[in-house]
C-alpha cells in the first residue's frame, strides 16, 4: 500500500462519518507526522501488508492521481494493466482481483488464491510467482505463496 | 436596413461573439478548485507505469518499483486513513 495524503483530515475536507468513527487527523505536516498516521492505520485496520509513505511533496501520489484513494495493477513489462477509478465509487478490488486473475494465467499456467484481509482485496498469484500485493517488496511479510 | 444574407451574417457573427464572452464568463466564474483535492487523471491503460522510490514506514529500506519490472506483476494501493 502506498500511503498518501489524507483524504478527510480535521483541518480539511472533514466529513461525518469519521467524526462519529472518532477517526479525526490532522493533514501530517512532516514525515514523522504521516509515518505515525499510517501506521495508525495500519494497526487500526490491521493491515499486515507492506505499506510504503509517500513523500510530503505528494509526488507519487500526484504521478498515478492516486488521491482519494486507487486501485492499479502493473505488469511484468512495468505498463498499467488495471486503473481503478478515484475512490470511494470507483474503488473496486474485485475488478483488480479480477484484473489479477485474468493476466496471472499469461505469465503462470498455475496459480493459488492468496486472500488478504484489507477491504476484501483478494489477490490471485502465480504459482511462486508472488504478486505484490498492496505495493510489495518481494515475496514478504506473509506474501510469499508457497 | 440590413436584410437577406448580409442580415444573416450580422446574425450569426452575433451570435459567435456572444458565445465566446459568454464562455469567457462561465470561465471566469468557475469554482475555485477544492484545495487538497483530486489530481489530474494523467495515465492509462497500457501507459508505462511511472517508477517511484519510496521509503517504508520504518524508513530502512526504500523500494523502487521498476524493481519489479521484467521479474513479477504489482498490484499498487493508493490510500489513507480518513
Amino acid at each position: 500500500m502506498v500511503y498518501i495524503r489524507e483524504a478527510h483530515p480535521t483541518d480539511g475536507w472533514q466529513i461525518g462519518s469519521n467524526v462519529r468513527d472518532r477517526v479525526l487527523f490532522k493533514q501530517p505536516k512532516s514525515v514523522a507526522e504521516r509515518t505515525a498516521v499510517a501506521q495508525t492505520m495500519c494497526t487500526k485496520l490491521k493491515i499486515d501488508l507492506p505499506c510504503l509513505l509517500d513523500g510530503l511533496d505528494n509526488k507519487v501520489g500526484k504521478a498515478y492521481s492516486g488521491w482519494p484513494d486507487r486501485l492499479y495493477f502493473v505488469g511484468v513489462d512495468g505498463k498499467i494493466i488495471y486503473k481503478g477509478g478515484p475512490g470511494p465509487r470507483g474503488f473496486r478490488p474485485a475488478d483488480l482481483s479480477a484484473s489479477i486473475e485474468k493476466y496471472l494465467p499469461t505469465i503462470k499456467a498455475t496459480g493459488k488464491k492468496s486472500k488478504h484481509a484489507v477491504r476484501g482485496l483478494a489477490v490471485w498469484t502465480g504459482d511462486g510467482a508472488c504478486v505484490p500485493a498492496f505495493v510489495a517488496f518481494g515475496c514478504r511479510n506473509g506474501l510469499k505463496i508457497p | 436596413m440590413v436584410t437577406g444574407r448580409k442580415g444573416s451574417l450580422l446574425v450569426a457573427a452575433m451570435l459567435v461573439v456572444l458565445t465566446i464572452a459568454s464562455l469567457a464568463e462561465a470561465q471566469g466564474k468557475r469554482k475555485p478548485r477544492r484545495k487538497g483535492g483530486r489530481d489530474p487523471d494523467l495515465l492509462k491503460v497500457g501507459d508505462v507505469a511511472p517508477d517511484f522510490k519510496l521509503k517504508t514506514l520504518d524508513g530502512k529500506e526504500t523500494v523502487s518499483l521498476s524493481s519489479f519490472k521484467g521479474k513479477r506483476p504489482v498490484a499498487l494501493v493508493f490510500g489513507s486513513y480518513t
